[in-house]
């Protein structure tokens, strides 16, 4: 379980960077940076690669992926643990039984 | 482009005030009909929430201004940059679930120091816990006065003191008066509130910008693609969409993994599963809660793009950003009551996550340091008395420094997130899963964290000195300085007498019976 945790919440932006253009980052880009962005290379931009430049649904799929499949996802494993303890648990209370799974 | 310029116009609006009012008139009402009369109530709400309601308070309770109106801001800004706040704030439920949610239900007691305390049998441990938890509460709270003041301001046309001001006295009287009990029962009202104010305007605000209204969350896919790759567009910004243009990919895992461990040591979270009657419930009120969660922090990005849109290539700016989804509504021109509507949500947000930071707040400051530490004779009348005067020192002490703005409303909630994965999230970790923890260990790793989280809180906060902002940047260190608390912890642990206590209290939050070691 922690390993998926670990995969949806980290591995996707993973992929993302090593197949993605490297380059640098910043928080505060100044007005210089606004002006001329029209100017850019987009695919030399930080990231941009062969995940940016797929569409599902109208979005990126980094995107999409992102905001929306990784909280999903979240949601699915949280739901897939609670089964899993659930049934656990039944199974111990019908072993615990005094008749066994039948009592 | 000004505020003005930006949709936001000064002066009081009496549409919104009309729905915010009623909203709080409601909060009030709630609050009062469900006071607190017994300790049990006020701190745990008797212990009978069930999993579905639990999971609407624990949203509520989550969902605090930043998740409100700073999540959006900040992708606004942005943009895929600002989505490891999504994820961040999610993904930590998951570990949460699987490594806390039901030994902290077993466990069933009031606050986070008892956890801890109890399993290292150690007050320095529950004094620390209690200083911590008292710093998170303060934290988090600054952000959440920060963004009343916002938006009482933007409502009433008030200046941003004035604002707060009014805010804080509004937000300590409700809490006051009702206690954890109306705190649970408001919470319910509020994400309902919330979810409904967040949800609405934005099918309106799709629909005049020409996208799919009927699931924008999902349907805004178009206006991504048209900011990040069609260079004719007038809102285009490839840096938007392009996944490292903001923020790194170290910087981006960073904040997610502090986030995500922040979720597991935050308070006035983990005080939510002892208000839960069975194991059972508290787990799956965490797949509730998330689903709640998910609701809205699946549409903060559709406001962030439709601002985009909306602004017409304008640059994006940082003074309009923790407005941004009711400037969004303003420039659609939409009526005014449907800002009021985000307005009263932000501010049903603010409250049920401020009222959660001051119950867990002045729980340590009365429970953990008054009753445990200093005055062990102190009867529950007492304790209650020592928790109102509390509730109402933070607020103080949180407005104060809430007037100083420190800065965007999310970036001061990261704070709040790594000083909780600092320093509880690895001593409840340990406490919970290894028997060989140590109180020696615990005390250690805490005070390694808080001393690290003060540097780096220093650092970007007033310092700004070099090797901090780049080591030690205050949103995202997590991921340096958890492991290095982990070793701390272990290490001086495996040199110290482990307690003879571990094993019973071990069985007794795992739900098994074992053979206590002699």
């Amino acid at each position: 379980m922690v390993v998926a945790w670990a995969a949806v919440s980290m591995g996707f932006v993973g992929v993302l960077w090593l197949l993605g253009a490297k380059g640098e980052a910043s928080l505060r880009p100044g007005l210089a940076a606004w002006e001329s962005r029209g100017d850019l290379d987009v695919d030399t931009l930080p990231g941009v690669g062969l995940l940016t430049r797929i569409s599902i649904l109208g979005f990126p799929l980094h995107w999409a992926v992102v905001a929306i499949g990784c909280v999903a996802a979240f949601i699915g494993l949280a739901v897939v643990y609670n089964m899993y303890v659930d049934a656990r648990v039944e199974s111990a209370r019908d072993v615990m039984a005094p008749n066994g799974p039948e009592g | 482009m000004s505020s003005i310029e930006f949709g936001l116009e000064p002066g009081f609006k009496l549409g919104p005030a009309i729905v915010l009012a009623l909203s709080l008139i409601l909060f009030v009402v709630v609050g009062l009909s469900s006071r607190a009369r017994s300790e049990e109530e006020f701190w745990v709400a008797g212990r009978d929430v069930g999993p579905v309601s639990n999971g609407m308070a624990l949203a509520a309770n989550w969902i605090s201004v930043g998740s409100f109106l700073g999540l959006a801001g900040l992708i606004y800004l942005q943009g895929f940059g600002a989505l490891a706040y999504v994820v961040g704030w999610t993904g930590g439920y998951v570990l949460l679930l699987v490594l806390m949610a039901s030994q902290l239900q077993r466990f069933g007691r009031f606050t986070t120091a008892d956890l801890v305390a109890e399993r290292f049998d150690s007050t320095i441990v529950r004094s620390l816990t209690a200083v911590i938890t008292i710093g998170i509460a303060v934290v988090y709270s600054v952000a959440q006065y920060q963004g009343i003041g916002l938006v009482f301001g933007w409502i009433f046309g008030l200046d941003y003191t004035e604002s707060v001001v009014l805010g804080a006295i509004v937000v300590l009287g409700y809490v006051l008066l009702s206690g954890m009990l109306g705190v649970t029962r408001n919470q319910i009202v509020q994400y309902v509130i919330l979810a409904i104010a967040f949800l609405l305007p934005l099918s309106f605000v799709a629909n005049r910008a020409g996208y799919f209204p009927l699931i924008p969350q999902f349907g805004y896919g178009a206006a991504i693609d048209e900011i990040g790759n069609h260079p004719s567009s007038a809102w285009y910004d490839p840096l938007f969409v392009a996944p490292f243009a903001h923020r790194s990919a170290f910087g981006w895992i960073s904040l997610t993994f502090t986030l995500m461990l922040g979720t597991m040591g935050l308070p006035h979270v983990i005080t939510r599963f002892y208000t839960v009657g069975t194991e059972r419930g508290a787990r799956w009120s965490v797949v509730w809660g998330l689903l709640f969660i998910a609701v809205i922090y699946w549409a903060a990005p559709a406001y962030a793009a439709f601002a985009r849109v909306f602004q017409l290539g304008a640059q994006p700016s940082e003074s309009v950003a923790d407005l941004v989804i009711i400037a969004a509504t303003q420039l659609a021109g939409l009526p005014d009551w449907f800002a009021g509507f985000l307005a009263a949500g932000a501010i049903a947000a603010a409250f049920a996550t401020t009222a959660g930071l001051l119950s867990a707040g002045a729980g340590a400051v009365s429970h953990d340091l008054y009753h445990n530490v200093f005055r062990p004779e102190a009867g529950p009348e007492e304790r209650m008395v020592v928790a109102r005067v509390a509730t109402a020192g933070l607020g103080l002490v949180i407005m104060v420094l809430a007037l100083r703005r420190p800065g965007l409303l999310v970036e001061v909630v990261g704070g709040a997130f790594a000083l909780a994965a600092d320093t509880l999230f690895p001593v409840i970790v340990v406490g919970i899963w290894w028997r060989r923890a140590t109180r020696e260990g615990a005390v250690a790793g805490l005070v390694t964290g808080l001393t690290l989280w003060s540097l780096s809180a220093w650092g970007g906060w007033y310092g700004g000195v070099g090797w901090i902002d780049r080591w030690l940047p205050i949103e995202g260190h997590s991921l340096l300085v958890v492991p290095l608390v982990f070793l701390v912890v272990a290490g001086v642990s495996l040199v110290t007498k482990p307690s003879a206590d571990a094993d019973a209290f071990l069985a007794r939050i795992h739900g098994v019976s074992v053979e206590v070691r002699p």
